[in-house]
């Protein structure tokens, strides 16, 4: 049953180039999850496409799940699931805006003490990042997995 | 023998960025170069085939902080392939879309990359710690641009209710006037942004170049008008290959670009020096305060040209929604009748004039495309600049040297690899 805005709120944003095959794969994500009704109220799902800086749209939320393809070194189609304190990270000064991207943007809310109460980043490793509108079947078969973890975390914040 | 060997390559994410790259023995300077390695895109090659309505829906995606610009680039495109005429309504709901979309991209510009230069901190990470109340300011700021975009565009990033002939989605009145509110409150941040950068210093480097932008006789343009130069007046859309006139170069992947000289700027800069007298009030007011004057030949001075452009942003957005308001606003349906044909769309990007050239058969099938964004008409004014200013300071430290050398690419905040998003993690 629907729960009104008392619950949590969630917020999914899947980050990406739709014109880069693999690339897209968090925006083929969100689409994914749009088509679907799922069984929670307050849950916002944005797709977040190229955006360099998404601090201000995700600020208010509680619980964030970043949806991305994930560079790991693994093979591809492999899941990733951790938060950005298990993960090394490179911040390197910057020439250009385009270079600012998912970490920059949760430091930033970080430092400003407005980031999420619970932030995970989840993706899987792409296989082809060429130009091309579509995405690999390893792929393809890892936004099903993903989509099992994200029901469990949307659970887990609704008991 | 001092040797001076500057060498800042910026490998991130997938391929290289840009590479600054000086040598000098005994202050004689050996090389000085801009080089753009990473891989070029094939956008244009993926339009082709495709249908006006799929065309419509990809450009957007090409870049995330001027998807805006690109959406409207490809729209005007085909609009003017197929001859569709605009109702008054379109033309301003497309004018404030703009306005979110130029706001977003100068404050990120201003307060996340050139501030923290011109504060003395390496980031705008430091900043926080230093400056709170102004990173804060900034995100207050580009909510408020993300939000406006949300209303107008359907989404924060990627509109999707702009359409050929249109819109597919309209707001209602009392979302603008709650915007309206809003955007009356920024002008406030806004004036703070203006006393926060009148304090800064900025680097004193001239070199007179020429600049291009988009010009109307009615506004200061950004989506309508002709191409102007300040070296050889106004041109007409159409002939927009004799302007940009791109070749190769061995150093780079990314064209370069010349026109009257040896090379040109566009942008926030070259807008200003154009269209200066077209500013609103407000705006003029802020160009006033921060000494920015036209004709401005200092580079490092783009990022002013973008506070006083900001400040013109809402100032007009109040003004465009005041006309919105006072006309009844309807769910017009767009007219558009498909035909063979080729188009060209204008616009002024964030960081500079922007084309997008298609032509479409008869079903509205692309055949073929051509896009020119704004970074490769500035890449050789960028290397020109470097040409003029390290001879000028080649005395100092080399840090000092490869920081001024940052701070200018910095200025120019050039679109490279703007189209990947990967995350690339080694784990702990």
């Amino acid at each position: 049953m629907l729960k009104e805005t008392a619950q949590a709120k969630i917020v999914i944003i899947g980050i990406g180039n739709l014109l880069l095959g693999d690339e897209g794969m968090g925006i083929h994500f969100v689409r994914m999850l749009n088509e679907e009704s799922l069984d929670y109220a307050n849950l916002e799902i944005i797709d977040g496409g190229i955006c360099p800086e998404f601090a201000s749209f995700v600020e208010d939320a509680h619980k964030l799940i970043i949806v991305d393809a994930i560079k790991g070194g693994k093979k591809p189609g492999t899941i990733y699931r951790f938060s950005i304190d298990d993960v090394m990270v490179d911040l390197p000064v910057k020439l250009s805006l385009h270079q600012m991207g998912v970490i920059d943007s949760l430091k930033i809310l970080k430092l400003v003490g407005r980031e999420p109460k619970d932030t995970i980043i989840i993706g899987i490793e792409p296989k082809n990042i060429d130009c091309g509108l579509g995405i690999s079947p390893e792929v393809k078969k890892g936004l099903a997995e993903l989509r099992k973890i994200v029901m469990e975390e949307i659970k887990k914040a609704d008991s | 023998m001092t040797q001076l060997n500057i060498n800042v390559r910026h490998v991130t994410r997938i391929e290289g960025h840009g590479n600054i790259i000086v040598n000098a023995k005994d202050g004689k300077i050996e090389q000085i170069t801009w080089a753009i390695p990473e891989s070029p895109r094939f956008f244009e090659a993926m339009f082709r085939g495709l249908s006006y309505e799929d065309v419509t829906w990809i450009a957007p995606r090409i870049c995330g902080i001027c998807s805006i610009a690109h959406s409207t680039a490809s729209i005007q495109a085909t609009e003017a392939a197929f001859g569709v005429q605009l109702s008054e309504q379109t033309m301003l709901l497309r004018k404030l879309l703009y306005h979110a979309e130029t706001l977003q991209s100068h404050v990120l510009h201003f307060y996340f990359l050139a501030a923290p230069d011109f504060l003395g901190v390496g980031s705008v990470f430091p900043l926080v710690n230093t400056h709170k109340e102004v990173v804060l300011r900034a995100l207050r700021l580009k909510k408020l641009a993300n939000d406006l975009a949300d209303l107008i565009g359907g989404r924060k990033t990627h509109p999707n209710s702009c359409v050929v002939g249109g819109f597919a989605k309209f707001p209602e009145v009392s979302q603008l006037k709650t915007m309206q509110q809003r955007l009356s409150q920024a002008i406030g941040d806004l004036k703070e942004t203006v006393k926060l950068f009148k304090g800064l210093e900025i680097p004193d480097f001239i070199r007179e170049t020429e600049y291009i932008a988009l010009k109307d006789p009615k506004e200061y343009a950004f989506i309508s008008g002709s191409i102007a130069s300040t070296d050889t007046g106004i041109a007409a859309v159409t002939d927009y290959l004799n302007i940009t006139n791109e070749f190769c170069v061995p150093q780079s992947t990314a064209k370069f670009s010349k026109h009257n000289r040896d090379s040109y700027m566009v942008g926030a800069l070259a807008r200003f020096n154009n269209n200066y007298s077209q500013l609103l009030p407000e705006a003029q007011k802020a160009a006033e305060e921060l000494g920015l004057k036209a004709l401005c030949h200092n580079p490092y001075m783009i990022s002013v040209a973008q506070i006083v452009e900001s400040t013109h942003a809402v100032e007009d957005s109040l003004r465009l929604i005041d006309q919105l308001l006072a006309r009844e606003l309807k769910e017009e349906k767009p007219d558009v009748k498909v035909k063979a044909g080729r188009g060209i769309g204008a616009v002024e990007a964030p960081r500079g004039i922007l084309f997008h050239d298609y032509t479409y058969d008869d079903n509205g099938i692309l055949i073929e495309a051509n896009c020119v964004i704004p970074t490769n008409q500035n890449h050789n004014n960028i290397q020109k600049d470097m040409e003029t200013l390290v001879p000028r300071i080649i005395n100092q430290p080399q840090e000092e040297i490869t920081h001024m050398l940052e701070m200018l690419v910095r200025a120019y905040d050039p679109c490279i690899s703007c189209s990947t998003h990967l995350l690339e993690v080694k784990f702990v």
